[in-house]
């Protein structure tokens, strides 16, 4: 089998396994449904920050959260080490993994911006998608390394807490002090801040893209390592 | 069909598997008995390519399971202690998307659960099975992709006598055809029954390994436990087979028709405590 067939029955699967769990139908919809609540409670001065922000929010909900209670779930049932002695190598079971979450990233953060009703530009795509698998891999690497489901969904939604909360202080922080420069080049503000330039029609800035896609290799980088690790000396214990 | 030279596996600065060397010959089912850390996991991990070795060759299939990974995996079949399934599906979802990726396609699958007797319970979600189904599917799902050789991990632990032996005589058909078995079990029964060879592990190193019946035979102060009618009363006596009265004394006591019950004491269980420790306990 090739790996891109491998990948493709990999995608099928997961759709025909997922779709039937409540749980992800929940926080598919949950940023949407609240955003849609929010928005109609009246206008604020900052609804671009905010929009991006719920944007964010989207990412971490569904990238984050549900890629690692995947990856938990798949560790703690054993089909994990079902999928390491197939023919389809491993990376490319990873692959079709991210690929996954990160469609229902997107999924989950177009239901906000249909909410939100525009304008917005097409630049503002680029932020959604890199965002949406950079915290796919924040998932990915918290089932990798957390030794028990309790503890990794414990660790995923703190996790997705910080993230969020970050970008929401972000703002409020003087723009001279340390914390603030120091918290700029954090995924979360990295993320926020490109997406807000897709909300304005600004044009790229390409450090920031630069900086989300560094923050993506050093995952991936991560990722190979934990893979790695596991095939030298079994599973975290 | 497998050989393996000098296997060492250290976690932690402990060798849980020292320089281990046996081969398996195609056709045969071995089993690998040994109390708990003693290094069977380990070695089913580094047997089919989840752990690498920190020493030693490998070959299973002819190929060498670190340079050959990609190779050898799709030589094998695996069936883990664990149910390894995904519970949301149904018995033929799960085996139909982990047979495709070890390139099995529907009519494959559809002989299998036929084989495997999970025909009728094909559209049932593995949440809703009994531990003996579940576990009857993934033993199936091992067996998918048409592997060469197949590793079993506790096959039967936890089941019923009748699904014992219907599963023994579904992994006989499957010898029968030319399939190797390498399994791992608790059950000293299990493995005189259904292994070809044994190879009884303790602490990281291989301490026996032979057909059940030779390790039995190596016994020497096997005893025989003899129970009979003695004018009325059951009398028990144990007699020990290295005495050379104990022929004659065993032939009077069947000519007279007055035996109840014969039980030898030496088993693969005996030969097992005895190389592991667990008779001095």
């Amino acid at each position: 089998m090739t790996p891109l067939k491998g990948m493709w029955v990999m995608e099928r699967h997961m759709a025909r396994d997922w779709l039937r769990n409540r749980t992800l139908w929940i926080m598919l919809l949950l940023p949407t449904g609240i955003f849609w609540a929010v928005l109609h409670t009246g206008t604020s001065p900052h609804r671009r920050w905010f929009v991006a922000s719920w944007l964010l929010f989207a990412q971490v909900m569904t990238g984050l959260m549900i890629a690692a209670s995947y990856w938990l779930e798949e560790r703690e049932q054993g089909t994990w080490q079902a999928l390491r002695v197939s023919s389809v190598p491993i990376g490319w079971i990873m692959g079709a993994q991210a690929v996954f979450v990160g469609l229902l990233a997107a999924v989950s953060q177009a239901g906000v911006l249909m909410v939100s009703c525009g304008p917005w530009h097409g630049s503002l795509g680029l932020g959604m998608v890199l965002g949406g698998f950079v915290f796919t891999g924040f998932g990915l690497l918290i089932g990798i390394t957390s030794p028990a489901q309790r503890t990794g969904s414990l660790l995923a939604a703190a996790a997705m807490i910080v993230f969020f909360l970050s970008a929401l202080i972000w703002p409020g922080l003087g723009e001279n002090t340390g914390i603030h420069s120091w918290l700029s080049w954090s995924p979360a503000i990295v993320t926020v801040r490109v997406m807000r330039a897709g909300l304005q029609g600004s044009p790229l800035s390409w450090t920031m893209i630069g900086a989300m896609v560094g923050w993506g290799s050093l995952i991936i980088a991560l990722l190979i390592c934990l893979l790695h690790r596991e095939y030298h000396r079994g599973l975290p214990m | 069909m497998i050989e393996v030279d000098q296997l060492s596996k250290v976690y932690a600065n402990r060798r849980v598997v020292d320089h281990v060397s046996f081969t398996v010959s195609p056709g045969e089912i071995f089993g690998l008995l040994g109390p708990n850390g003693a290094g069977k996991t380990t070695t089913m991990g580094c047997l089919t390519g989840l752990l690498r070795p920190d020493s030693g060759r490998i070959r299973v299939a002819g190929y060498d399971v670190v340079r050959q990974r990609s190779q050898m995996v799709q030589m094998i079949g695996v069936a883990f202690e664990l149910p390894a399934l995904y519970p949301r599906l149904t018995v033929e979802e799960n085996l139909r998307f982990l047979g495709a990726l070890h390139g099995a396609g529907a009519d494959e699958v559809k002989t299998v659960m036929t084989r495997w007797g999970l025909t009728e319970r094909r559209r049932q979600p593995i949440h809703s099975l009994s531990k003996g189904w579940k576990q009857r599917t993934m033993l199936a799902r091992a067996f998918l992709g048409r592997p060469r050789v197949v590793f079993l991990d506790e096959p039967t632990s936890g089941l019923d006598p009748n699904a014992v032996a219907e599963i023994h005589q579904i992994l006989r058909s499957h010898q029968i055809e030319g399939m190797t078995l390498v399994l791992t079990t608790h059950d000293m029964t299990e493995a005189a029954q259904l292994c070809d060879r044994v190879g009884i592990m303790a602490q990281g190193h291989l301490l026996a390994i032979d057909p059940p019946a030779v390790l039995v035979g190596r016994l020497q102060d096997q005893t025989v436990q003899i129970t009979w009618w003695n004018q009325g009363t059951l009398s028990t006596q144990a007699l020990a087979l290295a005495d050379p009265c104990t022929p004659d004394t065993l032939s009077r006591l069947l000519r007279d028709g007055t035996v109840v019950e014969i039980h030898s004491t030496g088993s693969l269980n005996t030969v097992y405590r005895r190389l592991t420790g667990g008779d001095r306990t």
